[in-house]
């Protein structure tokens, strides 16, 4: 699988991460990277714990990690929850099923990693 | 001390970033990209930040900071970066997400220089950092000249500095400063080299540092300008001791002190350098190691002189000069003959100032150019006012600086007014000094031969005051020779008229008339008439007298 073909099935925007990082090397080796990264797991592990603070900064911290990687539908679930979990910010999160979110989160996070490890054995 | 900063010019080594961001994967990205350039340091959170700056610190050229990271956050770490001094000139770019306005502003606050936005974008983030670190080295490089290496006195803005930090932890003492600078440095470096110039100034400055009792502390503020800070003295010598001047590398060299007295804290060092500075002005020029006080005459004349630069301009729009005629009679009869053209300046708050003031700040700035076309044209002006309301129409005479010289212009201007206010031309007379036909006799000699060809008469002014030459009374195309006051003053007092007898003798040789100025008695006025004067100036006669008082004058006859 090439890094193209790894974008194209996570839903990624690759001309994005071209300009952030030098080389597409680079790229392969902390998309890899990112199968270690614990934002997503640990936001949704704070929502079913209850807290939302935790919650919040760990959605926050994964958007970032998403937006540096050109992750977009991962990076705008996080977003997403991030937003509503903000705090200041109770409208958004009444109008916001912050479970479905987190759900959504966390299958694609797993579909994400299913993809970047075939990309990684392939490589 | 000079050796603790680092040169630059030495430091092609790669310079090192200090990384803080808490998610792994975000901050190698950030050291990925980093590392095209730079070294990276990374620590995962403030407090492995805050480690991270005591442990690199020397070797540190810039922080890029995360905001939001557990246990010490960003703005944490600002804080107490910015607390601690070692870490001043330390730059810190801050790394916030587009939708945090309100962080950039707390950063902002706590001390950050820069920001990125997030997701990080390779180029900017480089470019970001490149800048970064070379405006700080820049600065780095404008810091070094702290110390003057030649000297190793305080550089100008240094000193102005210690002075006043000086001053501040001492509010109770009294101090003066001393500024000095070398009579002719240029043409000392230039006849003798640069290298012995240095060594002069060293040398210089380590025997001013001894010889100045009380010194305090000692600056480099010019080229060859030195400032120092001493305890205060009762009564500063007038000339300096000749110890100054020892074992320097470069012989006969001459300096000039300038003293302002009782520093006030209220006044800038700088301006305070200033003021001792024109002090030491006052006594350039002269001979020996004379020192000279800053007081308040010469404040207030500074001030004053000042004053007339920068309200000479509305003056002469909002006709604040006004031109006197001072009467000039024959001799014989008693008859006016002429009257010369006095410019007088009536300032609205500071009142009456003195031509002998004005005139040479005018004659330096060139604004005596257009005070003497204003006076010319005041002078037809005047002439064609006689004409009209029938007065004895008499010439009139203007001065001419040197300046006016310069313009090759002027006979045909004045020759343009002349004709434009319908003034005969024989009517109006030309005076200038000797100093003017010094500086430039070619050009002065051809240009009155054309003003006297166009009808204007010439007068040489001041003779006989100052240096006169002989010479220039055969070169110059004169008409009238006008004696200067100051040789009747001395003829007065010493009874011995025998060198105005002789001149006014010399005068008729060379087939000039002769005004004497500076006639006060009727005792002065018969002796120089009999001595065969033509005209007379002075007191005798009339005081200058404004327009109105003129031409009631010319109406009594």
């Amino acid at each position: 699988m090439t890094i193209e073909e790894l974008y194209d099935r996570i839903g990624g925007d690759l001309e994005g991460v071209r300009k952030r990082l030098p080389s597409d090397d680079l790229i392969a080796r902390f998309i890899v990277r990112f199968a270690d990264d614990e934002s997503c797991a640990q936001a949704a592990a704070a929502w079913s714990e209850g807290d939302e603070a935790s919650a919040f900064e760990a959605a926050h911290k994964a958007k970032g990690v998403c937006a540096n990687l050109g992750l977009s539908k991962l990076w705008n679930i996080a977003n997403d929850i991030t937003e509503a979990l903000r705090p200041g910010n109770s409208d958004v999160r009444a109008t916001t099923d912050v479970d479905a979110l987190v759900k959504q989160l966390a299958s694609e996070h797993a579909s994400t990693l299913d993809a970047i490890r075939e990309f990684s054995a392939s490589a | 001390m000079m050796n603790a900063h680092n040169d630059l010019s030495q430091r092609t080594v790669r310079r090192k970033v200090l990384v803080v961001e808490d998610n792994d994967l975000n901050r190698e990205m950030l050291c990925a990209v980093l590392e095209q350039q730079f070294d990276t340091i990374q620590a995962q959170d403030g407090f492995a930040g805050l480690d991270a700056l005591a442990e690199h610190q020397a070797e540190l050229s810039l922080v890029l900071l995360d905001v939001y990271m557990p246990g010490c956050d960003g703005f944490d770490f600002l804080r107490s970066m910015r607390a601690d001094s070692r870490f001043d000139t330390l730059p810190v770019i801050v790394a916030t997400a587009s939708d945090s306005v309100d962080d950039e502003l707390l950063c902002l606050k706590l001390g950050a220089n820069d920001f990125v936005l997030k997701p990080y974008n390779s180029e900017i983030i480089m470019n970001r950092v490149t800048n970064m670190i070379r405006l700080r080295e820049s600065a780095a490089i404008v810091n070094q000249l702290t110390w003057d290496e030649t000297t190793g006195l305080y550089s100008r803005e240094l000193f102005f500095r210690t002075v006043e930090d000086f001053l501040t932890a001492n509010p109770d003492g009294e101090y003066d400063l001393v500024c000095s600078d070398i009579d002719g440095f240029s043409v000392l470096s230039d006849r003798y080299g640069s290298e012995n110039c240095d060594e002069l100034l060293r040398e210089l400055a380590r025997n001013l540092s001894d010889a100045i009792p009380g010194c305090i502390a000692g600056g480099r503020i010019g080229a060859d300008a030195f400032a120092f800070l001493v305890e205060h003295r009762q009564a500063w010598p007038a000339e300096a001791p000749q110890e100054a001047l020892d074992n320097l590398p470069v012989p006969n060299v001459s300096l000039k002190f300038g003293v302002v007295e009782h520093v006030d804290r209220a006044t800038a060092v700088s301006i305070a350098c200033n003021r001792a500075m024109r002090a030491l002005e006052t006594v350039k020029g002269r001979h020996g190691l004379l020192v000279a006080p800053y007081d308040d005459d010469l404040h207030q004349r500074q001030e004053l002189e000042q004053t007339i630069r920068e309200t000479m301009e509305d003056a002469l729009d909002g006709l604040q000069f006004e031109v006197y005629y001072q009467p000039k009679h024959d001799a014989k009869t008693g008859t006016i003959r002429g009257a010369e053209a006095l410019v007088r300046w009536s300032h609205p708050t500071i009142g009456f100032i003195s031509p002998g003031l004005f005139i040479p700040i005018f004659e330096r700035n060139g604004f005596i150019i257009k005070l003497d076309m204003f006076v010319w044209e005041e002078a037809c002006k005047e002439i064609k006012r006689c004409e009209d309301r029938g007065l004895p129409t008499i010439p009139i005479s203007v001065n001419a600086s040197r300046l006016d010289f310069d313009n090759p212009d002027l006979p045909e201007r004045i020759c343009e007014l002349a004709d434009r206010h319908g003034i005969d031309h024989a009517f109006l007379h030309v005076e200038l000094t000797e100093s003017a036909y010094a500086e430039n006799p070619d050009t002065v000699v051809r240009m009155l031969g054309e003003m006297k060809s166009l009808g204007f008469s010439t007068e040489l002014d001041d003779f006989g005051a100052g240096y006169s030459s002989l010479v220039s009374l055969n070169m110059l195309p004169l008409d009238i020779m006008k004696l200067d006051m100051s040789m009747v003053r001395q003829a007065t007092a010493t009874g011995d008229f025998r060198i105005i007898e002789s001149t006014i003798k010399l005068a008729q040789v060379l087939g000039l008339k002769t005004v004497v100025e500076g006639i006060e008695t009727a005792e002065e006025a018969q002796r120089v008439t009999d001595m065969g004067c033509d005209l007379i100036q002075g007191y005798y006669y009339s005081k200058p007298l404004n327009r109105d008082d003129f031409e009631e004058y010319l109406k009594r006859g």
